[in-house]
């Protein structure tokens, strides 16, 4: 697991090395930022949309449980008593 | 009396324990650390953890990860010209390689968002005494606060937590 993110660490280190020789750092950093800022926001409000679908669906589960009154209890017949 | 919560950069390594079943031991290390600083001190990111994250985690972990980030209200640093300028310094003066470009910006994210306490699990580039020692004389050149280069480990003994 710690491989993959130095690996990763390594190719994203190389890059900007690159773009550091070509004399744009800053301007492939603001990207990588950019980019990853907007990754992220897009995950959070698909979790917070998850939340809120969850609560919806609870909250109506609830609703429902309140409104309809339960059903009465079906009588068991006892075969003795009825005879 | 009020106390003054300190503030934390949570380095890619550190989250990425979080949801990591190969090593309990780091796992339940910075698990501890992290419930200890709910709700308790500021915990910050930056974008490049970001970054790492979205290349470098599964879909499975990455719900749970994002979740806990979310939980623990993390404040997300903004990359400015003062942390390019930061990262660049921190190159030059280390001389390190175009790989460790990427450390120098955690650390350079770290430093001018002024953090007491940097943590990683990466002893092998960022928590080591020769890493420490360069972060101190810039920051000492600088006329800044320098951060703590800490594993979650070392975290927890530096607060007086037990470890286990």
């Amino acid at each position: 697991m710690m491989a993959e993110l130095k690996a990763y660490r390594r190719k994203l280190g190389l890059r900007l090395a690159k773009a550091d020789r070509e004399g744009r750092f800053a301007q492939e950093l603001r990207r990588i930022c950019r980019s990853a800022t907007r990754w992220y926001n897009a995950q959070i409000a698909a979790i917070e949309r998850e939340d809120a679908a969850r609560k919806r669906r609870a909250r109506r589960a609830t609703a429902r449980s309140i409104e309809r009154p339960p059903k009465p209890r079906r009588s068991v017949r006892t075969p003795g008593r009825h005879r | 009396m009020t106390k003054i919560p300190l503030r934390l950069y949570l380095e890619t390594s550190f989250w990425r324990r979080l949801v990591d079943n190969q090593s309990p031991e780091r796992r339940k290390a910075s698990y501890r650390l992290y419930r200890f600083l709910l709700d308790r001190h500021e915990m910050l990111v930056s974008p490049l953890v970001f970054e790492e994250l979205e290349h470098t985690t599964t879909a499975a972990e990455l719900r749970p990860l994002l979740r806990k980030m979310k939980r623990g209200r993390v404040e997300r640093l903004a990359q400015t010209a003062a942390v390019t300028q930061a990262a660049q310094s921190l190159l030059d003066e280390a001389g390190w390689g175009g790989g460790q470009g990427t450390d120098a910006l955690h650390i350079a994210f770290a430093m001018m968002a002024n953090v007491d306490v940097l943590v990683t699990w990466d002893a092998a580039d960022i928590a080591r005494k020769k890493t420490r020692d360069l972060v101190r004389r810039i920051a000492r050149t600088w006329r800044i606060p320098f951060p703590e280069l800490l594993t979650p480990v070392e975290t927890l003994q530096w607060l007086h937590l037990s470890t286990r």
